[in-house]
């Protein structure tokens, strides 16, 4: 539609939003000034206790949220802009898959709400990297957690997105299947112009996907610290290994430890 | 041995059967009764005497039969668009919700004999006060489990629909199809049961007819 814009990953900058939630006993303070800029065609993991903000800032970047204060800007407009395209995906933190649908209609029903034009090769490729061959007409009520999603993560990824927001895709996979499709899964929108954000508790896998990882502190969420790592991509299993990677996790391990320690969430 | 236990010494008729047996039974002791205790009372009349003049009027009763059909049908049709449209409106406009719903309840409280006559007045000598009867009695009834269905799409449904850039239409085109449906079908009953009940013949012309002869 916008050519020149489709061939550049999109700009992401958050400027100081700040999110209340308005409530019965004054409201909540979810984000209190994140400043973040994404990777332009980078991955940035976010990673922080429950409860600090996570996913309202990810549903803020996406246009569904508006922030109380502050600023979002995709490309320099707002996010609605690029929503409006059909060129953000999102994989919710719950399932999200329609029940009466089947597998193969739910990944193809990103296509028909972005507008594109079906593509069944297209959708049965990313049902079998998932692992979800033979899948192709269960209902999501037939399927474990981690399989329902695994065939959101395959729904996010049949449009081709240019922002790719996904809130903790792998939560209910078991480890050996998350680290496959940690490894399998990222080269899928790295080779085309794709910002991408992952909301994450697990820090290997934090570290092991991200060009950055941010540190968020408890409720109400700040940047608590940002953590570049540099490892050469491809990414392999290998890297999990290296001494590298262990420092990376470790450093990640320690900022989040001590944020817990000094400001500890009120129960 | 057990065969002897499991296997009933006389055979038991099939439920279609007894069902069939169990009407008849009911039948014959209504004629039984109406021939007997409450002879000349005239309170109620025999089966026999019903089948002789719903025979014996057969264009009357069927000419008057067709007619109620007819507006019922009208009626469950107007009631049922006008259920999904403001069940529409309120999944474009939700706040409209609680306003809607006082409204469709008020309405469908007013009681159908005081409404007749407003309506034989409004509409002058026509159909349509039986239609607009019938359609106020089912109107309701679909409307409700169509905002409950409605009410059961999760938030995260919408979200998705939203996060394409779609915008509310869709969103009840596309997510609030599957919930909805289950829960409307109940809810669209049928308005000749009310009829019926003959509460409001002295509105309507064409079952009274039938009612008084
Ligand atoms: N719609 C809402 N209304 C009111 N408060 C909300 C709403 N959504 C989130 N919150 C509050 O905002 C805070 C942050 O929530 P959020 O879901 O962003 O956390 P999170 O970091 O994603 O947590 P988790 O890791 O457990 O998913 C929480 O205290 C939550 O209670
Ligand atoms: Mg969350």
């Amino acid at each position: 539609m916008s050519p020149p814009a489709e061939r550049t990953a999109p700009q992401v900058a958050c400027a100081g939003v700040t999110k209340t939630f308005d409530g019965r006993g004054g409201g909540v303070q979810a984000l209190a000034g994140i400043d973040l800029v994404l990777r332009p065609g980078g991955l940035t993991a976010l990673v922080g206790p429950s409860g600090c903000g996570k996913s309202t800032l990810l549903r803020i970047i996406a246009g569904l949220e508006q922030p109380s204060g502050g600023s979002v800007l995709v490309d320099g407009a707002a996010p609605g802009a690029l929503r409006a395209r059909g060129e953000i995906a999102v994989a919710f933190q719950d399932a999200s898959l329609l029940p009466w649908r089947t597998v193969e209609a739910n990944v193809a029903l990103a296509l028909r709400l972005a507008r594109r034009p079906s593509a069944p090769e297209k959708v049965a490729r990313l049902i079998r990297t998932v692992g979800l061959e033979g899948f192709e007409s269960a209902r999501p009520a037939q399927l474990s957690g981690g399989m329902r999603q695994r065939a959101a993560i395959a729904r996010c990824l049949v449009t081709e997105p240019r922002l790719l927001l996904l809130d903790e895709p792998f939560g209910a996979v078991d480890e050996l299947t998350r680290r496959r499709l940690n490894l399998e899964l990222p080269p899928i929108w790295q080779g085309s112009p794709t910002t991408a954000l992952l909301v994450t508790h697990s820090i290997p896998e934090a570290v092991l996907l991200a060009d950055e990882v941010i540190v968020m502190s408890a409720r109400p969420g700040r940047i608590a610290a940002r953590v570049s790592v540099d490892i050469e991509r491809p990414r392999r299993a290998r890297h999990l290994h290296t001494a590298e990677f262990h420092a990376l996790v470790d450093q990640v391990g320690d900022l989040l430890g001590v944020d817990r320690d000094t400001e500890p969430v009120a129960v | 041995m057990r065969g002897d236990v499991l296997a009933p010494p006389v055979p038991v008729p099939g439920p279609v059967v007894r069902t069939v047996l169990g009407w008849a039974g009911v039948v014959v002791l209504w004629e039984v009764v109406a021939r007997t205790a409450l002879a000349g009372t005239r309170l109620i009349g025999t089966p026999t005497a019903m089948v002789a003049a719903a025979v014996e009027h057969a264009p009357l009763y069927g000419r008057a039969l067709g007619v109620t059909l007819g507006e019922a049908a009208w009626g469950f049709l107007w009631g049922n668009l006008a259920a999904v449209l403001l069940a529409g409106l309120v999944a474009v406009l939700p706040f409209l919700e609680r306003m809607v719903l006082r409204v469709a309840l008020v309405v469908f409280c007013l009681p159908l004999v005081a409404l007749g006559p407003i309506l034989r007045v409004v509409f002058g000598f026509s159909d349509g006060p039986q239609i607009t009867l019938a359609a106020l009695a089912v109107y309701y009834t679909t409307l409700v489990p169509l905002l409950v269905g409605l009410r059961a799409v999760p938030a995260v449904w919408t979200d998705l629909v939203a996060s394409y850039g779609r915008g509310r239409s869709s969103r009840w085109c596309g997510c609030a199809r599957g919930p909805r449906c289950p829960t409307w079908r109940p809810g669209c009953r049928s308005p000749s049961r009310r009829r019926s009940s003959g509460r409001w013949s002295a509105s309507s012309p064409g079952p009274s007819a039938a009612w008084a002869s």
